[in-house]
This record gives structure tokens, sequence and C-alpha cells, in this order.
């Protein structure tokens, strides 16, 4: 009897049609979207569970196949990528993709790296993204744009194949690693943040490499590593350099797992702690003679410290410590504050200044979050009281239990931040614990049940991942829409764009601007401005747009700041900010629109040019009232 | 690892070759979108390949890792590469190539260098790689309709891309305004360049007035199209020197945007 030999990509061709006939339906709910047009959510909310629930179906069937998996895996990351690009596939909008854009043109133009980044200031000391953007844009001859959505693409489907073999590689199992990559992409950063033209976009994928390579420099056997020992050292090296020079906190984040599992493979080889917890198994080299501490993941930890604590000292110091130390600082103030009663927690799924989601879009964010927080302690005993367990098993199952923490922190506003920026990494321990789980559950004894089983699994990993949206990004900024006061990618506007050209092509490149948060990531993108914010002197520079009257004050933020040009979007005088402020954080707005007085003062102002007018924008020469005394 | 004659590796041999290729093409005076394409391996693909073939032997990495390390060690060359470079020249275009290219060579030159140390060493003790599978080391072959199948996603998803960029496009087409603007055309000049842009759409009538002083000394009219612009420069003959020029922009005959300058006072 012949029947016909079964493709090892099972569905993935099938699945492909899905994918795309998913991302079509994206397209067309966000274009419905620009136009407030009916059906948008229900097209787009469509589209993302036609690419996503299809796929965790077959990754977490057992009928699947490896190479199905592993395509699917990248399928998965490939398609989500695309939704992202959907967003605005002609342009970058985002606030951090302005901030290395402008880092990348700093580069282009001066061929150089470390240009002061007037929006980001952490982007300065890190540029292993604008390098390899900038290198491709140069040598293939195509924009900015056009190279960095090939490089973040590549860096996102490699992010997903290294994800996978790492799992496989530590669970000895492909459907462990398959079901771990499901849950992975339901990370409320994965849609969207991790996907956008930023550093941690290409840090994540050079960390998993890192990841892979110091796997393999654990495990490697006495031959390989008596024959290449110098080539595995080789590689770890390279790669935790890179990493440094990419991004901060992926490398602190990895140095902090690497440095966990090295000290469990040490108390693993003491034979502590007894008697609950059994011993961990020979997957670790602690269990090898001659093994010694160098022979482990503490070596690669060995290359990020050091090379981190370089970094820092000679290089980026100053602006990783003014960028990352305000978001901790706040975070942590927010949290003791909260702890001891000082003020209240925030509103959950409200966002800036009041803008809310629906109920059932509460309603999915918590129900995301259950079945997460539900294999935690499942994966805890699994790992840490059953025989069979390693030292990385351990280590990734406390990576999990950071989870929880990481939502504690969700309930205030400074601390949401701090949690976004974990969730990438704390997600690879929900992925591997949850793979883990899966796995072992017991096989049903009814064919229905066992089919039953992956759908039903499937369906919860479905709302996860839309959950995991839903709490990672604001309702307005999800799909494209109609302009929006101080709303980040929605405030972007053809009149903003439009500005941001003129002064590209009219105005001396780094000029200083006073200027609102949104128009500031155009105009030092697109127009090559330098934004300024802060304080002059201890008075703040927004307070120059919020005074009814031009005064001393203000004249003293002008001729202290040098500012050279003043740009008024009066478009401000009709609603409040969608994000709670226009200019800076501690802005005097209050949440409330500015007054139109306050706008309408530039235009009568003595020694103050208006050399540019769309009607929504005005940009002011501040040269004469500059001198002023 | 393919031997081609002589003990030298077949991969060794293409991909520096294929730097090489890639060097010749970016000095090449043409452009283009396939020439664009062709140079992407130069960037992401080579010089990760041929380091990763220096740092690992043959056999030792399955084809998903070797592929993710291939992507990471090319992130590195370009970083660390330009890292060391930009201390002591300049970053063009030039000097990437030959960045590229030059650790590329090397990378290739090493694992050469190593392979062939180290055939007999593997002859004696090879190393069995790690597997995780025992898929993992094959290449799957992909059947005809898994292909035609999957082609049809990667037209659907740039169908997608075009309905979203025809979406974004109409989106912005809708907002309908002019921009007027005053500048010096260089820095220090004593001219004055006027500009209009027309985002309303549709062609529309225009009339400019400039005035220095309270005295007029351009009164021009005419019709710009859609996503038109119109550039009047006026030479330090036209606008007197410490002026202050008013520039009154005029839409289908109503004032409709004012922009103002001080032009530089004569040393």
């Amino acid at each position: 009897m012949s029947h016909r030999r079964k493709s090892e990509f099972g569905a993935a061709g099938l699945l492909a049609i899905v994918v795309g006939a998913g991302l079509l339906l994206v397209a067309l709910g966000n274009n419905a979207a620009r136009e407030e047009a009916g059906g948008a959510q229900i097209l787009f909310w469509g589209g993302l569970v036609l690419i996503y629930a299809p796929i965790a179906l077959r990754l977490l069937s057992p009928s699947s196949s490896r190479t199905e998996c592993l395509t699917l895996a990248m399928l998965l990351g490939a398609g989500l990528y695309i939704v992202k690009v959907l967003y605005n596939p002609i342009g970058f909008i985002p606030h951090d993709e302005m901030a290395t854009l402008r880092q990348t043109w700093e580069l282009l133009e001066t061929g150089h790296f470390f240009s002061a980044n007037p929006v980001v200031q952490g982007y300065a000391g890190y540029p292993g993204l604008e390098a390899v953007t900038a290198a491709l844009s140069k040598i293939s001859d195509r924009s900015v744009f056009v190279t960095a959505t090939i490089v973040i693409g590549v860096a996102r489907v490699m992010l997903m194949l290294a994800l996978f073999l790492f799992l496989e590689r530590v669970s000895r199992s492909y459907r462990v690693a398959a079901i771990g990559v499901a849950v992975y992409a339901c990370n409320p950063s994965f849609l969207y943040f991790d996907a956008q033209f930023g550093y941690e976009s290409l840090a994540l994928t050079v960390g998993a490499a890192l990841l892979l390579a110091s796997l393999r420099w654990t495990t490697v056997t006495v031959a390989e590593r008596r024959v290449n020992r110098g080539g595995l050292i080789a590689a770890m090296a390279i790669l935790a350099a890179t990493l440094v020079t990419t991004h901060h906190l992926t490398t602190y984040a990895l140095l902090a797992f690497l440095l966990v599992w090295a000290l469990l493979i040490q108390i693993g080889r003491r034979g502590w702690p007894r008697p609950r917890i059994p011993p961990t198994v020979s997957m670790d080299p602690s269990a090898k003679p001659g093994y010694r501490w160098f022979d482990g993941p503490a070596l690669p930890a060995l290359f990020l410290a050091i090379g981190g604590a370089l970094w820092l000292i000679f290089v980026a110091g100053d602006v990783t410590g003014s960028e990352l130390a305000s978001v901790f600082t706040d975070a942590f103030s927010s949290i003791a504050n909260l702890i001891t009663g000082q003020s209240g927690s925030k509103a959950l799924f409200a966002a800036g200044n009041g803008q809310t989601n629906t109920a059932v879009a509460r309603l999915l964010g918590v129900a995301s979050i259950i079945p997460l927080l539900f294999v935690i302690p499942f994966g805890l005993r699994k790992t840490w009281l059953r025989a069979g367990s390693s030292a990385i098993w351990r280590a990734l199952s406390l990576v999990a239990l950071l989870y929880p923490v990481t939502l504690g922190l969700r309930l205030t506003q400074a601390g949401t931040e701090t949690s976004q920026r974990a969730s990438e990494f704390v997600f690879v321990g929900l992925a591997f614990v949850t793979g883990l789980l899966i796995v072992k559950l017991p096989r049903p004894r009814s064919a229905w049940r066992r089919a039953a089983r992956p759908a039903a699994i499937a369906a919860i990993a479905t709302i996860v991942f839309l959950g995991g949206f839903i709490v990672g990004e604001a309702p307005v900024t999800r799909q494209p829409g109609p302009y929006l006061v101080g709303a980040e990618s929605r405030s972007v506007s053809p009149q903003a764009l439009a500005a941001a050209r003129f002064a590209d092509d009219h105005l001396p490149a780094r000029s200083r601007v006073l200027v609102d948060r949104v128009n500031a990531t155009l105009l030092a993108a697109l127009g090559h401005l330098d934004p300024v914010i802060g304080q002059v002197k201890g008075i703040h520079v927004s307070r120059v747009f919020f005074s009814k009257r031009y005064d001393r004050k203000d004249q003293e933020v002008i001729s202290e700041d040098a500012i050279e040009y003043i740009l008024v979007d009066r478009r401000f005088v009709e609603t409040a900010p969608d994000s709670g402020f226009y200019y800076e954080r501690d802005e005097p707005s209050g949440g409330k629109p500015i007054s139109a007085e306050s706008l309408r003062k530039f235009a009568d102002l003595e020694g103050l040019d208006r050399i540019y007018d769309n009607g929504a924008i005005a940009i002011y020469d501040t040269a004469a009232l500059r001198s002023k005394p | 690892m393919n031997l081609a004659s002589g003990g030298r590796s077949r991969d060794l041999i293409v991909t520096a070759a294929a730097s090489l290729v890639s060097l010749v093409l970016v000095a090449m005076p043409f452009g283009g979108l396939v020439k664009g394409i062709v140079l992407l391996p130069m960037v992401l693909v080579l010089p990760g390949y041929a380091l990763v073939a220096a740092v690992s032997p043959p056999g030792t990495l399955s084809r998903g890792e070797r592929a993710v390390h291939t992507v990471a060690l090319s992130v590195s060359a370009a970083a660390l590469g330009g890292l060391v470079w930009q201390f002591a020249f300049v970053l063009s275009r030039e000097a990437w190539a030959v960045l590229l290219t030059s650790i590329t060579l090397a990378g290739c030159a090493i694992a050469q260098r190593r392979r062939t140390r180290q055939t007999p060493i593997r002859e004696q003790n090879r190393p069995r790689p790690p597997r995780a599978s025992p898929g993992d080391s094959r290449l799957s072959r992909i059947e005809l309709p898994t292909a035609l199948t999957a082609l049809i996603g990667v037209a659907a998803a740039i169908a997608a891309i075009v309905i979203a960029v025809d979406g974004l496009q109409e989106q912005r087409a809708e907002s309908h305004f002019s921009a007027l603007w005053v500048v010096p055309p260089k820095p220090n000049s004593d001219a004055v360049e006027v500009g209009i842009l027309n985002h309303q759409g549709a062609a529309h009538e225009y009339r400019l007035e400039v005035k220095a002083s309270g005295r007029e000394i351009q009164d021009w009219q005419g019709r710009i199209d859609s996503h038109g612009r119109k550039r009047l420069l006026l030479g330090p003959g036209t606008v007197p020197p410490g002026a202050r020029v008013v520039i009154s922009l005029y839409r289908d005959g109503v004032l409709y945007r004012r922009t103002e300058m001080q032009t530089e006072i004569e040393a």
C-alpha cells in the first residue's frame, strides 16, 4: 500500500495565506479608522485574530512537525511585524523611531558616532542600530526608512528563530519551543514597541544570539570545547560587545539572567538546598568532572559586566544615567508613595488624559493576565520541586516569577513604563514555563478531547495575545485615525510634516527650537533642528507658551537658553492633550486646553518674526528678541 | 563544508567572491532598486557568515543557529567595525564598503586557516554537534503546493501594504492648507526667499504682495497646481538692508496668510 508522504511544512503554506488575509483585514481596518468609518475595529481585531490564532493552534498541536513549528514561529514574527508596518507604511512617526532617525541622520551627515540626540538622550551612547542602518542605507543607496524597515524585519524573524532554538535546546523539546514562541508573542511590547525602529528591537535579537551562544558554551561536549574553545569564546565576546554598544537595558537584563543561571549552577554543584529541592540534572556542566566557573554562563556574564562597565565609564555614562535614572526613580518613588498612602493608584486601563478602554477591552486585558498568573506557581513547582530540572530551568522560572511584580508596577503611571519595558524579558520565562507545563499535560483518553485541547488552549492564547496588546498600547494609538492633539502618533499631521520639511529646507541644522513634544520629534528627525526642553535658571521652558503675556521670565528663557525659533501649534487651543501634556510632563497646563490668548501673544510680539505659517502651525524667528536685554 | 580543489571551502570562496563583487558594485556609477537589493547581503549576511565560519568549525552549528549568528554577527561587524573606524576616519559610503568587505575577507581567511588545521583533528575525533532533533541538521524540501501557498501569502501581504499606503496618502491629501514662508536663501544673505506651498488638493489662484518698510516691492499673481510650490527670490537690490519685509498671501482674492522678517543690516 502506498500513501503520500506528509509535508514537513504541514499547514505552514496554507497559514501564510491566512496571515496574508489577516494583514489585508488590518490594512482595511486601519483605512476605515483613518476615515472614522464603521467596522474599523472589527476588521483590525479580526485581522489580528486571523494572524495569531491559527498559527497558535498549529504551534500547540502535538501533530505539528518541528519544521512546521519552526516555520510558523518565523511566520508569526514576520506577520505581526507587518501589522506594525501597516500603521504607517511610508515613514516613521512614533517618538522613539523619530529619535533613532535623527541619530542615524547624524551618523550619515557627520560620519561619526555619538552625536547628541535632542529627542532621547540615551540614543547617543548606543550606536549599534544606526550603524547597521546607516551602512545599509549608504551601500544600497536606499532611504533610511526602507533600510531600517528591512533591518528590523530581519531582526524580528531572527529573534523568533533564536527564541525557538533556545527554548528547544533548554527543554530538549521542539514542542515546548513552539508553544513558547506563541506565548512570547503575547508580550505587551511585541506588536508595536519592539517592532519599531528603536535600539531595543535590534538588541533583543543580538541578546538572543548571545543567549544561544552562552547555552552552547555551557552545554557543549568536551570534544567540541577542546576543538573550538577559542571560537566559542570569541563569538560570545563579539556578541557581548555588540549588545553593550546597542542597548543598555537588554545588556543589564541578560547580565542579570546569566548571573542567576551561573549562581544556580554553583548552588546545584554544592547540593544545596536540600532536602525539599531535588538536585539539578546533568544538562548542567556542573555535574561533569573538572568543571570550572568560567565553563558556564559566568563567562559571558563577565564579558557583559566588563563591557558594560567600560562602556558606561568611557562612553555612555551620562546619557544612560539621564535616560534611565528618571524612569526608575519615578517608578520606585511612585510605588513607594502608593504603598505609604501618599498617593493613590492610577485608574487601570486608563491612559493619559482620561482616554480609556471599552468594557470589552478591559475584560480582555484582565483575562489575558489570569492564565499567565495561573501557570507561574505550577512552573515553579515543576522546575524547583520536581526531579529532572536544571539550573537554567530554575533561572527561567524565576524570570517568570517577575511577571506579577511587573503587573504591580502598572498600578502607577510612572511604573507602567518600567513594567512595559520589562515585559519583553519577563515573557521569555513565561514562554518557557508555559510550554513546559502544556507539553507535560497528561494525554487525554478520548479522541475529541485530544483534538479539543489545542483548540481550547489556542483560544486562551489568543485572548492573552489580544489582552497583551490592549495592556501595552494606549487606545488612541492602536490604530491610525484622524488628528488628535498631544496623542503621539495620532498627532502627526500633514501640516506638521510640512513644517518639518520647511525647517529642513530653510533653517540651519541644529538650530535650537522651542516646540511641543510631537512637533519636536518631527523637527528633530525630519527638520534636523534641536528641540529644547527642561529648565533654564529654574524656569520651565514650556512657560513661554503658557504665559498670557510675554514677560521677563519668558525673555530669560529665550535669551539664556539661546532659543532661535519657536513653533506654535494653534490647534492646541481646541482641546486638551490626549497624553496629558503638550510640551513636557510637568508643564503648567494641568491637563486643560491652553488658552488662545497664550498662543496669540506671539503674533504681535515685537522682535519676533513669523517666518512660516500654514494655518495650523507657525514658526517664529527670535533673532531680534534674543538680543533684547 | 564543501571542499573545492586545493582544500579550499566552497562556501568561503563564494562568500569572499560575493563580497568582492559587491565592493565593485558599490563603486559602479549606476544605481537602482536591483543594485540596492543585490547589495543587501553585503551588510546583513556576508560579514556575519564569514565571522560565524571563523568562530565555528563546520558541523558544530545547526542551520537555524548559523542563520541567527550570521545576522547577529553582521550587526557586530557594522557596529563594532564602524565604532573602531570612526575614531580615525569618516564613515562614508566607500568606507562602509571597504570596512565590511575587509571584515568578510578576514573572516573567510581565518575560517579557511582553521578548517585546514582542524581537518586532521576532525577526522580523528570529530566533535558531534549537540542536535536538538533529527530534523535539525538537514534542509527540509519545500514542496510545490507549500511554495505556491507561501507565494500567495506574500502577495497578500504586499497587497495589504499597498492598501495601507493608499489609505494613508488619501488621508493626508484630505488636509487642505497653504503654507507661506519668508527666509534668507542662505545664512547671512541680503536676499529674501518667499515661498508658497499649495496643499489644497486642487489648483488655486494666489497673489503675493511683498512690502519692505511699508513700501511695496513685489506683487506676484499666478496659479499653483495641487501640491505645487512657488519660490520668489528677491535680490539685495530689491530688498533694502535693515528693512522689515512683510508678505501677504491672497488665495482666491482673500487675504490668507501673512509672514514677516527683518533683513540684515548692512555692515
